[in-house]
């Protein structure tokens, strides 16, 4: 391959092995500025009379470290595996939505460099802790926050058109015979982790976003007392604690497949882990307020977040024993990533164990903001999620890169690494009394904090050692066999690396558990359940069932190359650096989205890039639904919740406000009245259009979609107006709490006036040029109608009418 | 056409309307007592006409559906959690 053609693959891939790849590389760099981070910072710890590292600097490496530690390198490593192996392990070719999986990427590479930049920027990073406590974040920082901000939201971007694709992927497009009881471990862990992010990151938006109009117009959420610190507490933790089960679980998995097949047995009581961490991802959205006890809300509210939090702990202890007992019970087989699994297990039972104290109120009040919770935190993170990862990254290695590793290398690794977080993070549970994030400290604490420095040096020298581990296999390193531990999964039957299509052939797990690989016309031709029936030993069509490799098919799976994923993903780092260096910058990258939006929409009129849904897969109880349409309840699932946390900030603001003027002093309710008849009366035009097109009656259905187009500019209009009144008046967006609150929340939703107005209209173009467009998309953009009209069913009451 | 959809979709055109032109009589004739209970739950019945109508939510499978209740529900907790922290703690709410 020339160098054009490998810049060119890297650049414009879709294929969920090389966006994985990609992740992982990324998120390796994150990791990298990271660890340079925490070693200056460590250092600065071990000499608290010098000055390496004094003041905002040191709060900006702590806040900039933990905040790529976390969003930039071990959720996207994660992210990073499973694009490479969930596929595979399902018997997928790709994910769902190939090029939404390439702009998640390139949203997450714009979010990490934007991030990076604010150390560049005037006032430097954000350096109020990686929970970006409010108020402080507004009124003691410079621009780099406003940067962490933006990066926060496009993460936020990133991870929510990334979780809309595993859950169709994998809910979608298992190969036949793969049901819910023969996924791996991985791919369940994958699923579970999604499903947090689906919910927890859109509060977390909404916080960025106010952060950003705090500190960019004058607006006063988070300066407030009515809104204030408190307001952001819930906003940050209903994501910040279900983020630490979102880096856990997938870790998780990866380590019960890898204790599984080195104990060769299945993991113990596969099920009941399964149920576990099922209830542990519900359990996770409702201990967030843990991490408040001391805000002083009441006792009965504090009681009952203390028990859910015990609680939480009880599905990782049942886990943690299963992975016990598989070992227990099996012929062990003592190989590098099991050994990381291993320590990663020892080290997860102590930063288990020390968390369960901060369920207790009183013992929460006397931790907090001390080195105990950055031990704890840091014998989960690192001890138990990062071994884990490590351990998974060791085992899938040889099917990844198709080569070898040193397994004597990669045991001293992990030698260093059990020394380095124990001699890190140990001393700081002794540290029980030094608060956190203070750059020197009486003399009593250097003993311990010399250590704990000189523990974190060693962990630079086995990170460095990993890193050596890695270039000499792709280097040096034997080539490894399709399955060099005799594994028994689904990315275990096909050569390492795996080809770009994954497979030759349609895979079919038979129903004693046998993996075959059958060319699609042969499959019709037996039947899948007869195929599904047969056992490894007979031979039901010796010319249609093939070992994988062997049928010699020509694929029928599409690369998909394309530039608008990147050039996306770019435009958002162009306008998050032109919100603090200037409006040419901010322009140019709004050309950029404009330039890409388009180019997005005219592939998609030439149906470039369409691909039929499996014709052989497992997709119970989601049968009914196609993929589209399933991803598009997951995404309005997740928008219903970010416009649900708008609406709470509303709501949280109110309730704390002593007085609050009726909607009526400022807005006329019958203007309000006649914006919600306008709107309502818009999407009966779609509803009715999408009935025509049913139908097959394309003009009329274009003609009404026509009509949905005028109302929603007549809403705009009449917005507008009523906008432009307040204005006149001398009111502006930063007048009061109740006008922030209504030209922001308003502003949003005409925003997705706009974007419904600009859907509707490509569909009636695509009408009218003679390409009929498909009933699910229009249905899709019905859908997205209906949440514009939900969100306002809403916003009209509480500020025309409360 | 479908004359049975174009009656659901129309039927909830003058649900909404009705039920919005209602909700702003109501007001403004100070007739309702608990104001915010009163219209968040209204909003509540709009959207659910929504949904089933014009988001044909009805034509849905329950594991398909599923999705956007998880959403709703874990919604109702963020805000009632944070609601009763505030109404818990703030002292001049008494």
């Amino acid at each position: 391959m020339g160098a054009w053609a490998w810049v060119k693959r890297w650049l414009t891939t879709t294929n969920h092995k090389d966006i994985g790849i990609l992740y992982m590389v990324t998120s390796i760099y994150f990791f990298l500025v990271a660890g340079v981070l925490a070693t200056l910072f460590r250092t600065q710890l071990a000499f608290p009379d010098k000055e390496i590292l004094v003041g905002s600097e040191f709060n900006q490496a702590v806040t900039i470290h933990g905040l790529l530690m976390l969003l930039w390198f071990m959720s996207p490593f994660e992210v990073g595996l499973a694009n490479y192996l969930v596929p595979l392990q399902i018997g997928a070719r790709d994910l769902a939505f190939p090029r939404l999986n390439a702009l998640s990427y390139w949203l997450y590479l714009a979010s990490g460099l934007i991030l990076i930049a604010g150390f560049f920027v005037p006032g430097g990073a954000a350096d109020m802790g990686w929970t970006l406590y409010a108020p402080q974040n507004v009124l003691l920082t410079g621009d780099g926050t406003i940067l962490a901000a933006v990066a926060i939201i496009l993460i936020t971007a990133s991870v929510t058109v990334g979780t809309v694709n595993f859950v169709v992927t994998i809910a979608k497009m298992r190969a036949p015979g793969m049901t819910w009881s023969r996924i791996p471990m991985f791919t369940w862990g994958v699923l579970f982790s999604v499903l947090m992010m689906w919910l927890a990151f859109p509060p977390l938006a909404v916080g960025a976003f106010a952060l950003i109009l705090d500190k960019m117009i004058g607006t006063t959420f988070l300066t407030s007392l009515e809104g204030g610190a408190l307001l952001w507490d819930h906003l940050f933790w209903f994501f910040g604690h279900p983020e630490v089960y979102v880096l856990l679980l997938p870790a998780l998995g990866a380590m019960a497949d890898i204790v599984s097949v080195f104990a060769r047995r299945q993991l113990y009581a596969r099920r009941f882990v399964i149920i576990s961490l099922f209830i542990a991802t519900a359990l996770s959205y409702l201990v967030w307020m843990h991490h408040m006890f001391i805000t002083g809300t009441s006792l009965t509210v504090r009681k009952i977040f203390s028990v859910t939090t015990a609680l939480i702990s009880i599905p990782f202890e049942l886990a943690t024993l299963a992975l016990i007992m598989t070992l227990y019970k099996g012929r062990v087989l003592y190989r590098a990533p099991l050994l990381y699994v291993i320590v990663g297990i020892i080290f997860f039972i102590i930063g288990g164990s020390t968390g369960v104290f901060q369920a207790a109120i009183i013992l929460d009040r006397a931790f907090r903001g001390t080195y105990w919770v950055v031990a704890h935190f840091h014998y989960i993170m690192v001890g138990a999620v990062l071994l884990g990862l490590l351990g998974a990254l060791y085992f899938w290695w040889p099917k990844i890169t198709g080569r070898l590793y040193n397994e004597k290398l990669a045991k001293i690794q992990l030698l260093l690494l059990g020394v380095g977080v124990t001699t890190t993070y140990l001393p700081q549970f002794l540290l029980i009394d030094m608060p956190r994030r203070y750059y020197t400290y009486p003399e009593e604490w250097l003993g311990l904090n010399r250590i704990s420095t000189l523990g974190a040096y060693i962990l630079l020298v086995a990170f460095l050692l990993g890193l050596y581990i890695l270039l000499d296999s792709l280097v040096r390193g034997k080539p490894a066999p399709p399955n060099p531990w005799k594994a028994w999964g689904l990315e275990w039957a096909v050569p390492s690396p795996p080809p770009r299509h994954n497979y030759d052939g349609q895979p079919v797990v038979r129903e004693d558990g046998s993996i075959v690989f059958v060319p699609e016309h042969e499959l019709e031709r037996i039947g899948v359940e007869n195929v599904m029936k047969s056992s490894s030993n007979l031979e039901l069509a010796p010319k249609g069932i093939l070992p994988n490799g062997e049928a010699g098919l020509k694929h029928t799976h599409h690369e998909h190359w394309s530039m608008t994923p990147m050039i996306a993903g770019l435009s958002t780092l162009v306008m998050g650096i032109g919100l603090v260096v200037g409006k040419p910058i901010l322009l140019l990258g709004l050309a950029m989205l404009a330039a890409a939006i388009v180019k997005w929409a005219i592939d998609d009129y030439r149906e470039k890039f369409h691909e039929d849904e499996p014709r052989f897969r497992e997709d119970w109880p989601f049968s009914g639904t196609n993929k589209l349409r399933l991803g598009m309840w997951t995404f309005i699932s997740s928008e219903v919740f970010l416009f649900g946390s708008l609406i709470s900030v509303y709501l949280f603001i109110r309730s704390r406000s002593l007085a609050w003027p009726p909607g009526y002093e400022y807005h006329d309710p019958y203007i309000g009245l006649l914006n919600t008849i306008i709107l309502f009366t818009g999407t009966l035009f779609y509803s009715l259009a999408y009935l025509y097109a049913k139908h097959g009656e394309m003009i009329k259905s274009a003609a009404l979609m026509l009509g949905t187009i005028a109302t929603g500019g007549l809403f705009l209009g009449v917005k507008a107006f009523e906008w432009w009144e307040l204005f006149a008046e001398g009111y502006g967006i930063t007048s009061n709490l109740p006008l922030q609150l209504y030209f922001v929340l308003t502003g949003i939703h005409a925003l997705h006036v706009i974007v419904g107005i600009l859907a509707t209209l490509y569909l009636v173009v695509k009408i009218l040029a003679g390409r009929k467009p498909s009933l699910t998309s229009i249905l899709m953009v019905g859908i997205y109608w209906g949440i514009v009209e939900i969100v306002w069913t809403f916003l009209f009451p509480m500020f025309y009418l409360m | 056409m479908h004359e049975r959809d174009a009656l659901v979709y129309v039927g909830a055109w003058g649900a909404l309307i009705s039920t919005a032109i209602l909700e702003v009589q109501l007001i403004l004739l100070d007739i309702v007592r608990n104001l915010t209970a009163f219209l968040l739950s209204m909003a509540v019945i709009q959207s659910v006409i929504i949904a089933y109508a014009y988001q044909h939510l009805r034509e849905e499978r329950s594991s398909t559906a599923i999705m956007p209740f998880t959403s709703f529900i874990m919604l109702l907790v963020l805000v009632s959690a944070a609601i009763t922290s505030v109404l818990a703690c703030t002292p001049y709410l008494g």
